[in-house]
């Protein structure tokens, strides 16, 4: 290999990066043993580095980190189950044999859902209304509705929804969810820190068609 | 979200001075570049799940600026496969830019043709091999090597001329 070749190939080597790369060995070794070579191969180092040193001290303007983070597009999540067509009259198909089946026996006034029926709303009349306290996880309800995300591993996209404005609740012991409301103030700022963590709210009961709330709710122990 | 992938705040932390200044070396222009790197990271929260190989996440980051600055380019309609007079000429001519401030050398980069200096400030820039740079810029490694050769000849002729002219003002 002569002097030129060398510094052909030499010309886009970069000391400390392309060290392990093969394609330079030959070349390297001429410089060993050449000085003229060595010399224009430090030089070219020493220009590499300058202009390296001279781009990184590109700034960055104010504000952009901050901008990329708040910005940032809520996403949701797509199920990774792709039901089949199949399998989705399969589920129509079971679910009208039971509903079905409990439509006749309540039409009858007879039978475990008029009885169930009647439960719930023993229940739903003592609950409404009152104050109560409860402990259990903060959620984001659209990824939890939506998807039924919760837990420490959605943690961070739950913090990123309830920043942003979507709806904040709280997971019972019991299994139901309550969206948090507060005296005529949303708590999401309070609560998007505490997103998957468990929390303790007080707060009183209202229930419209199945849907939990609960109102003027105080943070209790965070 | 899954566990494996990684964290957008703290990926944003990591990166987005790397995607600024590659997008601002690209373009030489402080809002285009922030509209790159901010563009870039919108992508990722939209598609970054896709991505199986959390390492490969900067890789990635730096290819897809690099895809918006192209597309940005085309409608413009200021795109141009003109190489420079002289691209194909090699010279291994040292030269001593250490006298040359950051504004003169990136003058000199927007006037190299964006195939090269894309591939130049990668080399510069960034702790990529060429294999990964190649990735990046989506061409062989090949044409990865000779662009940056190229650019770099180019470059060094380019700041060797402004450091002249400035010495002739001086003078």
């Amino acid at each position: 290999m002569d002097n030129r070749e060398a510094k052909s190939i030499l010309s886009i080597y970069r000391p400390g990066i392309d060290d392990d790369d093969p394609q330079f060995a030959e070349a390297l070794a001429e410089a060993e043993r050449d000085p003229e070579l060595r010399a224009w191969l430090f030089e070219q180092g020493k220009s590499y580095n300058d202009i390296r040193q001279k781009l990184r001290t590109i700034t960055v303007p104010n504000g952009l980190r901050e901008k990329i983070v708040g910005e940032r597009p809520i996403v949701f999540p797509r199920p990774t189950t792709r039901l089949r067509i199949w399998q989705v009259a399969a589920a129509v198909a079971l679910l009208a044999g039971i509903s079905g089946f409990f439509l006749r026996d309540l039409v009858k006034g007879r039978g475990p859902f008029s009885q169930a029926r009647a439960a719930a709303g023993a229940a739903a009349g003592t609950a409404e209304g009152s104050t109560v306290t409860i402990t259990g996880e903060v959620l984001d309800m659209a990824c939890y509705i939506a998807f039924n995300l919760s837990g420490p591993g959605h943690a961070d996209c739950a913090r990123t929804c309830i920043k942003n404005g979507l709806p904040v609740g709280i997971k019972a012991p019991d299994g139901k969810a309550y969206l948090l409301i507060g005296a005529n103030e949303p708590l999401n700022n309070q609560l998007a820190d505490y997103a998957a963590k468990t929390i303790t709210v007080k707060g009183i009961i209202r229930q419209r068609e199945g849907f939990l709330m609960l109102d003027q709710v105080t943070l209790e122990k965070l | 979200m899954s566990a494996a992938e990684p964290n957008f705040e703290e990926l944003v932390n990591r990166y987005y001075r790397d995607l600024y200044q590659f997008g601002y070396s690209l373009t030489r222009s402080e809002a285009d570049a922030a509209d790159l790197t901010q563009q870039t990271f919108y992508i990722w929260a939209n598609k970054g799940h896709q991505l199986r190989e959390a390492g490969n996440a900067k890789r990635w980051l730096l290819t897809t600026l690099h895809r918006e600055f192209l597309q940005q380019r085309r409608r413009q309609q200021r795109f141009t496969d003109e190489p420079l007079e002289g691209a194909t000429e090699q010279t291994y001519e040292t030269s001593d830019i250490s006298r040359t401030d950051v504004e003169t050398m990136l003058d000199c980069l927007n006037y190299i043709h964006e195939n090269y200096r894309a591939a130049l400030v990668l080399y510069y820039l960034e702790d990529l091999a060429y294999k990964e740079i190649a990735e990046v810029l989506e061409i062989p490694v090949g044409t990865v090597q000779s662009r940056i050769a190229r650019g770099k000849s180019q470059l060094w002729r380019l700041l060797n001329g402004a450091e002249e002219r400035k010495e002739r003002r001086v003078g």
